[in-house]
């Protein structure tokens, strides 16, 4: 078996509002915006937290490939506002501390940090476009 | 302003909208505390006769004032109903109007001086809106699911009432709040039955049950074996799949019959 030297290098996540999304990721999650282009809508954000520069999340608009139908644009619109389109699973050694910051700064909170069966804590956010940001708790 | 003093509370709470028509809302608005001015002066009689024809005529303007009001009005209930931050709620409003104003209004120009802008079509507006709302809602279900379900309170987090919440939660997530929050409290419990440290009352009472018997009734409605079968039966999830997908996947499914043999999903 070939070893292949790959690494997770980005991870796409929509927005509705680039510079809401921004404010959230940047300034309550402390991430540092590696790559901003575009404009209005067609904003392209590379994000990640400054201690793992390796892997980024890029904040984009939902439905930008022209492949793409209005019936179908319509509908990603609708999960999105549903709130079960998009998610990421985020990781912190200080769970509560994490929660109270980010709650303070008025994030919609989904679940307060609990035990949850299967031995992990976790908590769950909304980030401003309607994406779940859960948050894992490592031991 | 001190013209059109029942709509005041309405421009005010329109001004502290995030939305970047705001003023052209506060235009309106004060437009329209002009027309219940001149509506009140139409009114007044002082003490002359007044002849049947120009009474008429008198009538035939309150009128058309007054549908306009109506317009405003429901703009308005439906622009403080749309969540904050919301810049497309003055696309309401403004094709309220447009829809009402009377069309020598329109021709003439000189009495609406309103902004032009090209109204938003209000049921893909409002479908969003009221979507995030509901959103909400089902947050707060999920978070406080151990908790006695409220759906008043939630209904007036959500500015809307009870049954319309209800309606509207039922059609974008395919079941009731109360229903919503059920399935959501069994599928816990089927976890913590599977885990096999607790026992069946106690993961009832874990839940957010106080009665054992419901619990019981509930469980078996859905999932198609009682608590004490299931638990018995329990055998961990595959080790590979991470855990909150995991129960994401083995949660049951409102919609469907259980099967009456067990239920032990993947």
């Amino acid at each position: 078996m070939t070893t292949m030297d790959l690494s997770i290098d980005t991870t796409p996540l929509p927005h509705t509002d680039p510079d809401a999304s921004l404010a959230f990721y940047r300034d309550v999650l402390g991430f540092e915006v590696r790559k901003d282009v575009g404009s209005g809508k067609m904003r392209w954000i590379t994000v990640g937290p400054p201690g793992q520069p390796g892997t980024s999340i890029l904040l984009a608009p939902p439905a930008a490939d022209p492949g793409i139908t209005d019936d179908e644009r319509h509908t990603i619109a609708e999960m999105m506002a549903k709130g079960t389109f998009g998610w990421i699973m985020l990781a912190t050694k200080d769970l509560d501390g994490t929660f109270e910051r980010v709650q303070a700064s008025g994030a919609e909170v989904v679940q307060e940090p609990s035990e949850q069966p299967w031995g992990e804590r976790d908590c769950a956010f909304r980030d401003p476009a309607g994406n779940l940001v859960r948050i894992r708790e490592l031991r | 302003m001190s013209r059109g003093e029942p709509l005041r509370s309405g421009e005010e709470a329109l001004y502290e909208a995030e939305t970047i028509d705001r003023l052209a809302v506060i235009a309106l608005c004060q437009r329209a505390g002009l027309w219940l001015e001149e509506i009140a002066q139409l009114l007044t009689t002082e003490g002359e006769p007044v002849s049947d024809d120009l009474l008429r005529a008198k009538q035939a303007e309150v009128h058309a004032r007054i549908v306009v009001l109506r317009a405003l009005e429901s703009g308005l209930t439906h622009a403080l109903a749309c969540p904050s931050g919301d810049v497309l709620r003055c696309g309401h409003l403004r094709a309220e109007f447009d829809a009402v104003l009377p069309a020598r209004h329109k021709a003439s120009g000189s009495r609406t001086g309103l902004p032009t802008a090209k109204p938003d079509p209000p049921t893909a507006v409002q479908c969003l809106g009221n979507l995030a709302r509901l959103r909400r809602v089902r947050d707060r279900i999920d978070r406080d699911y151990a908790h006695r379900l409220d759906v008043e309170a939630l209904a007036r987090g959500a500015h809307m009432s009870a049954g319309h919440l209800s309606r509207e939660f039922k059609t974008a997530y395919g079941e009731s709040p109360y229903s919503y929050l059920m399935t959501r409290r069994i599928e816990r419990a089927m976890m913590l039955l599977r885990r096999g440290d607790q026992s069946v009352i106690e993961v009832c009472l874990a839940v957010g049950w106080s009665s054992l018997g419901t619990f019981t009734t509930r469980f078996t409605e859905l999932v198609g074996m009682s608590p004490g079968a299931y638990r018995r039966q329990a055998r961990r999830v595959s080790p590979g799949i991470p855990p909150c997908i995991a129960k994401q996947v083995s949660r049951p499914v409102r919609n469907r019959e259980a099967p009456a043999a067990s239920l032990l999903l993947p």
